[in-house]
């Protein structure tokens, strides 16, 4: 019988995904399309942030939805409903999406006419940042109830983020949310964070986040 | 149901190593784990104990070195952020730089 040998190898567990995302970021770049990864805890408002997005997006570029979750079809059929084209990703039973996932699902989902795409993620905010999915950005939703110390206690997902949408703000008066100290916080982790406070019920500040998006697009797509 | 996903990417990268070197059989994985990495190695331990039955690594152990959370404060100080609740033993600031306590890592493997 061989003899058993010990191997030295320091190799990072996620360096596959990371390829992976990596192939399809470049391949999403070559066909002019610019993927949005959406990500956020259960309840803070993703789908109608969304649905504000998408209206003030939708006349303007070719946009297309893809929603994640367990399973279910809830958040399909509710962007469908607004006439974005939108696809159900079930992750049976997984908590997040990797890159292999995501690029099944781009390719079932036919992208090459669309400009954006934005991926809704699992509602969840440990997994999800482990993962790169190849999105061209991350953004992701705090909501004010969830509190000012989460990014506190979620440091990778603020660390990941290239943009934070802070939502519900109308509720701002119920809780106690220091904005400054949020501000501060995911700063400390993530220095170069876009940061927007908006409420995606009442409208305020969405126009400041769709410009930044809209921003983003054109650059990607150039 | 996070620590599955994670063992899943394990065997992946296994798979490859064993292709890569020619390897038949792989009888110990030693990985290491940041205390920030957001993995919980008991689960991790569970998860991987289930999910290598009937394949290739089912005989294949897994050993876990943990790695705790440290932080150089702007002080130059270097500190243990969990034994400290993240303050400075020195200077009393919170204003650091995570140094180690995020790594997730294959580091060897015992193989033939």
């Amino acid at each position: 019988m061989d003899k058993f040998k010990v191997i030295e190898i320091k190799r990072s567990i996620f360096e596959n995904n990371d390829r992976e995302a990596d192939r399809l970021r470049a391949k999403l770049k070559g066909e002019k399309t610019f993927l949005l990864n959406l990500m956020s805890s259960p309840g803070s408002g993703k789908t109608t942030t969304l649905k504000a997005t998408l209206a003030r997006l939708k006349d303007e570029m070719n946009v297309g939805v893809m929603e994640a979750d367990i399973d279910s079809d809830v958040d399909a059929k509710t962007i469908s409903d607004m006439g974005v084209r939108s696809i159900q990703l079930h992750t049976g039973g997984m908590c997040h999406l990797d890159a292999g996932m995501t690029e099944q699902g781009i390719t079932e989902f036919g992208t090459q006419d669309l400009d954006l795409v934005v991926l809704e993620n699992v509602g969840n905010l440990v997994c999800p940042a482990e993962f790169d999915t190849g999105a061209s950005k991350n953004a992701m939703i705090l909501s004010v109830p969830e509190g000012d110390d989460k990014p506190l206690k979620y440091p990778l997902m603020f660390t990941v983020s290239d943009v934070v949408l802070i939502n519900k703000i109308d509720t701002k008066s119920v809780f106690d949310f220091d904005d400054k100290a949020v501000v501060e916080r995911i700063h400390r982790l993530n220095p170069k964070a876009e940061i927007f406070f908006i409420s995606a019920k009442t409208g305020e500040g969405i126009d400041a986040w769709c410009d930044w998006l809209k921003k983003e697009v054109k650059a990607w797509n150039e | 149901m996070h620590e599955l996903g994670v063992v899943l990417e394990i065997f992946d990268l296994i798979e490859e190593i064993m292709k890569e070197q020619g390897l038949k059989k792989v009888s110990a994985v030693t990985i290491e784990v940041g205390e920030l990495s957001g993995i919980l190695p008991d689960y991790l331990k569970e998860c991987w104990n289930a999910a290598r039955l009937g394949g290739e690594l089912e005989q294949t152990e897994l050993e876990m070195m943990m790695i705790p959370a440290a932080a150089q404060c702007i002080c130059g100080n270097e500190y243990e952020m969990t034994a400290n609740n993240r303050i400075c033993p020195k200077c009393g600031k919170t204003d650091y730089t995570v140094t180690h306590g995020r790594e997730f890592n294959i580091l060897s493997i015992e193989a033939y």
